[in-house]
This record gives C-alpha cells, sequence and structure tokens, in this order.
C-alpha cells in the first residue's frame, strides 16, 4: 500500500486536509512506525473522522440547511396570509387564518432560533438569495428568493385548494427533512439534536392543521388520503406525488409493522405507514424545493 | 419521583443496607438522595409486586412503551364507548390515532422482547369517555406529554439507532396532539403552553413525564433508572 500516495491524492482533493487533522508531518509520524498495518485502515477511519466526521461543521451546515427551508415555509405562509385583501377577498379564508397566523409565527421564531444557534456555533447563518432585508431586525420576507408557483406550474396564490395541497407538502417534507438530518446531530452540540427534534414535532403540529383544513375544504371530504397523518405515499396532488416517495414504508427497526396483532387482527398498511413519518435526505429534499427559488 | 415500597419493609432488611433504619427513616433518606444507585440496588428486589423497567437503552424503550400502553388504553376505551356527538370524520380518525398507537405499543415490545414489562394496569379514570371535551381534553393532554416525552428521550439513547426511530413516531404524536386541539378549539394547533417563544415544542425528561404520567398507572413500577 503506497501510504504517501494516498495523502497526496487526499491533498489534491482538499488542499486544507491538514488544517482539519494536525498536520501531514504528525499523521505521518503516527502512521510511520508505530502502527501496524492490519490496524491502518482503523487509524485511516479515525483520521477521516476527525477531518470530515460530525464535527460542528457537520453540525453548522445541517442548521444552515435547517435555516434555509425555514425561510422558504415562512415566506410561503406569510405571501399567502397576505395576498387578497378582505374588499377583493383574502386568499385564506376568515375560518382558517388565525391557524395559519400561528404557523407564520412558529415558522418565524424556528428561523430567529437557528440563526441565533448558528451564531453562537460561530458560523453567519444563511439568507436566502437576493435578500434584501435586515436579519438583524428579524424580517425574514424576501420576495425576490422565491417563486411559490414553481414558474406557473402551480397556481399556489391565485387557488385555496392549491395553497393547502403545496402548504401540505411543504410541512410534510419539512418534517421529512430534519428527520433525514437527525444522524448528522447525534453527538447532540449544543443541544442541537433535541432542539431539531423540537422543531419537527412543531412542523407535525403545522402539517395536521393544514391537512384538517384541506379535509373539509375538498369534498368528497373523507376520501383516502385526505386525514392529518400520510397515507402510504398518497400526495395532495399528483404533482407533489415525489415529496412523498418513500412514506409508505412498513418496516421500523427490521420488524414489519403490519406482521404485528393491532385492535382488529393485523395492522393494516395504511396504519402502519401512517403511524411513522420517513426521513428524507438533503439532496432529495433540495431538489424538491429547487422549482420554488429564484 | 416514585418510590413505592409497598408494605414489607423486611425486604429491605433483606439487602444488608438498611436493616437498621426504620421505613420513615428510609424514605426520608430516600428522598434525600433520589435516583442514586444505592437506591436503585436496595429496590430492585424489595417489593415483590413492583415491577422494574430495566438499565440503560431497555429502560428507556420500557419507558416509551408504558406511555404506549395508556394511549392504546386511552384510545381503546374512546372508540368501544365514543362520545356524544362523534363525527363522522371523527369517528374515522379515532379509530386512526387508536390503530397508530398499536402500532406503536406493538414495535416496542416487540423490540423490548423478553425484558418489556407486562401486567401493567392502567387508570383511566382521568377521562370521562361518554364527554366530548372530556375524551378530547385528556387526548390533547396525553398526546401533548408524548411529544415531549419522545423529543426528550431521543437524547439519551447509547444506540443512536434508536433515536432516528423515536423521531418518526413523535412527529406522528404531534400530527395528534395539533388534530385533537383543532377539533376542540378551532385553529390551535398549538400554544403557548406547548410551543415556546422560540418555536420549540416541549422536550421533557423521563423522570417528570413518569410524574405527570402517575395518575395514568395502577402498577406499581421501579423506574429510579430513568434520567431525571
Amino acid at each position: 500500500m503506497n501510504f504517501n500516495h494516498i495523502l497526496q491524492e487526499i491533498e489534491k482533493a482538499d488542499p486544507e486536509v491538514y488544517e482539519k487533522v494536525s498536520g501531514r508531518r504528525n499523521i505521518l509520524k503516527s502512521f510511520g512506525s508505530k502502527v501496524a498495518l492490519a490496524a491502518l485502515p482503523i487509524a485511516l477511519g479515525s483520521m477521516f473522522k476527525k477531518a470530515y466526521g460530525k464535527t460542528t461543521g457537520t453540525v453548522i451546515s445541517t442548521l444552515q440547511f435547517a435555516l434555509e427551508l425555514e425561510y422558504l415555509e415562512y415566506n410561503f405562509y406569510h405571501t399567502g396570509y397576505n395576498t387578497g385583501s378582505n374588499t377583493t377577498g383574502s386568499l385564506i379564508p376568515a375560518n382558517d387564518r388565525p391557524g395559519f397566523a400561528i404557523i407564520e409565527s412558529e415558522e418565524k421564531m424556528h428561523i430567529n432560533f437557528l440563526r441565533t444557534t448558528i451564531d453562537t456555533l460561530g458560523a453567519v447563518p444563511f439568507t436566502p438569495n437576493g435578500y434584501t432585508g435586515d436579519p438583524i431586525t428579524g424580517n425574514p420576507y424576501s420576495p425576490a428568493s422565491y417563486d411559490f408557483t414553481a414558474h406557473g406550474a402551480f397556481t399556489t396564490f391565485s387557488n385555496y385548494g392549491s395553497f393547502l395541497d403545496l402548504a401540505a407538502a411543504l410541512e410534510d417534507t419539512g418534517i421529512r427533512a430534519y428527520q433525514g438530518q437527525l444522524p448528522n446531530l447525534l453527538a447532540n452540540t449544543n443541544g442541537v439534536l433535541t432542539s431539531a427534534m423540537q422543531i419537527a414535532s412543531v412542523e407535525g403540529r403545522h402539517a395536521s392543521f393544514v391537512r384538517l383544513v384541506r379535509r373539509f375544504y375538498n369534498t368528497p371530504s373523507f376520501q383516502y388520503g385526505n386525514k392529518p397523518w400520510i397515507t402510504t405515499n398518497f400526495p395532495p396532488s399528483v404533482p407533489l406525488q415525489p415529496n412523498y416517495m418513500g412514506e409508505d414504508n412498513t418496516v421500523q427497526k427490521g420488524v414489519d409493522i403490519t406482521t404485528l396483532t393491532g385492535f382488529t387482527g393485523y395492522i393494516t398498511p395504511a396504519a402502519a405507514s401512517e403511524a411513522f413519518d420517513e426521513p428524507m435526505d438533503e439532496a432529495t429534499v433540495r431538489s424538491l424545493i429547487a422549482s420554488f427559488k429564484l | 419521583m416514585k418510590l413505592d415500597l409497598g408494605s414489607d419493609n423486611k425486604q429491605i432488611a433483606e439487602t444488608g443496607v438498611m436493616h437498621d433504619v426504620s421505613r420513615r427513616r428510609f424514605l426520608q433518606f430516600a428522598g434525600g438522595i433520589a435516583g442514586a444507585g444505592l437506591i436503585v440496588s436496595s429496590c430492585r428486589k424489595t417489593p415483590p409486586d413492583t415491577q422494574f423497567i430495566g438499565r440503560g437503552d431497555t429502560a428507556l424503550i420500557n419507558y416509551l412503551y408504558l406511555i404506549e400502553l395508556v394511549l392504546t388504553a386511552f384510545y381503546t376505551q374512546a372508540n368501544n364507548t365514543p362520545y356524544y356527538g362523534l363525527t363522522e370524520s371523527e369517528l374515522q380518525l379515532l379509530a386512526d390515532m387508536r390503530d397508530h398507537e398499536y402500532a406503536h405499543r406493538e414495535l416496542l415490545k416487540k423490540i423490548l422482547g423478553d425484558t418489556a414489562i407486562n401486567r401493567v394496569v392502567t387508570n383511566l379514570s382521568p377521562t370521562t369517555f361518554a364527554d366530548r371535551t372530556s375524551t378530547l381534553t385528556n387526548s390533547v393532554f396525553l398526546e401533548d406529554l408524548a411529544v415531549a416525552a419522545y423529543n426528550g428521550v431521543a437524547q439519551h439513547f447509547t444506540d443512536t439507532g434508536y433515536v432516528l426511530l423515536v423521531a418518526k413516531m413523535a412527529t406522528v404524536k404531534a400530527r395528534h396532539a395539533a388534530y385533537s386541539r383543532d377539533i376542540l378549539t378551532a385553529n390551535t394547533p398549538s400554544d403557548s403552553g406547548v410551543v415556546n417563544n422560540m418555536g420549540l415544542d416541549r422536550a421533557m425528561s423521563p423522570q417528570a413525564v413518569m410524574a405527570a404520567l402517575s395518575p395514568w398507572i395502577e402498577t406499581k413500577l421501579d423506574y429510579t433508572t430513568l434520567p431525571g
């Protein structure tokens, strides 16, 4: 094994690698004579973990991703809430406005919380592309950053049903995004694992609210998939199907939930899927939100 | 903290630690150093009718299993004797919530295998199931508590493979909580009692959750191994 060659390759790929560990000389010294060949893979593994593992850098980038999603959600609700007027008719009807006001305010709190946490960890918090506001004064509204019609593909702010469909998908996907990021936060640095769960469950409340509004807005009201929870991978509307891929999973910790006994007979695939939300990786989430970003 | 030693203080003497201390003195002593390892080991063989929930991850899973035992008992009763004024929509979703709790309970039971606590007797008397407000208020209480329990327990697992599992369940509890809140009082997916001014849901310690849950459980349990 040409160990020097491996190090050269790493150096090419990442010139800063030695700042991330403890200098090339030290690496070579520690490997030079003391490390038995059989132990080398393990030693290499720990070196990479030190440089690229679940360090503060990973925690920060994870929080930045979460912050980006919260900006997206806030701007979606803020725009929807302020579309139309009492005289022209508002997009969100009077009966539902108090609930959406709570959701909008909680998304704003999430932005502020994540900004503060990222700042505490020593990084500059994310701001959306084209953001012209003042993050210090706390106004996260950034109309130049988003197009929630996805260039005309959705009638998001001209049709309440479309708004509700996208709201449900954004909340459900937000939950999945947080759950997909938990492996990066297991060290619970500054309590961020617990915080991420505390935010995700608030998104769960939002999803439930939006879905319950949809349940009574749509007819027939109780059609398949029109519940506060996600039934199999059933989407609010066909174009939002990609947001729900994998939600029909029924195997948890190696146990197929449909082999377990429920109240009457085995637990059904529908109940088994509803009872667990499913994580989604960052790349997939990014691909799903890309068409809403400018 | 619940430290029920039962009536048999001779069992305490058998441990060889407390033989010349009266039960009253022992209880004072126990109260003062609640959670210490000494008490844990003293209790272990003590009251024959008290169940020990285990240590480490086993204790944590048994703790969540207990919550699910209460939730399944609650929703089974709520479905068997539904409240007056139940709508078609509410009937469907009440059955759904019961079925989700069964899925959670049976999965945890399967994971625990032989280490699962058994013969747990729940106490549903806090609820008047014929009454809509009572049923929904208690549904909200239990679901909000479950959210706080799942959020608070994740950080304590030694096997981090459980973290994602409890997260997947926590958000479904949150969906339940918001739903029951909303049909009880429209437009309230949350309030300041459960979501603070930073937009964070509650995360409660296992000991705090057990204290809140104690009216719902008849069986004597030794859960001193749970984090405070």
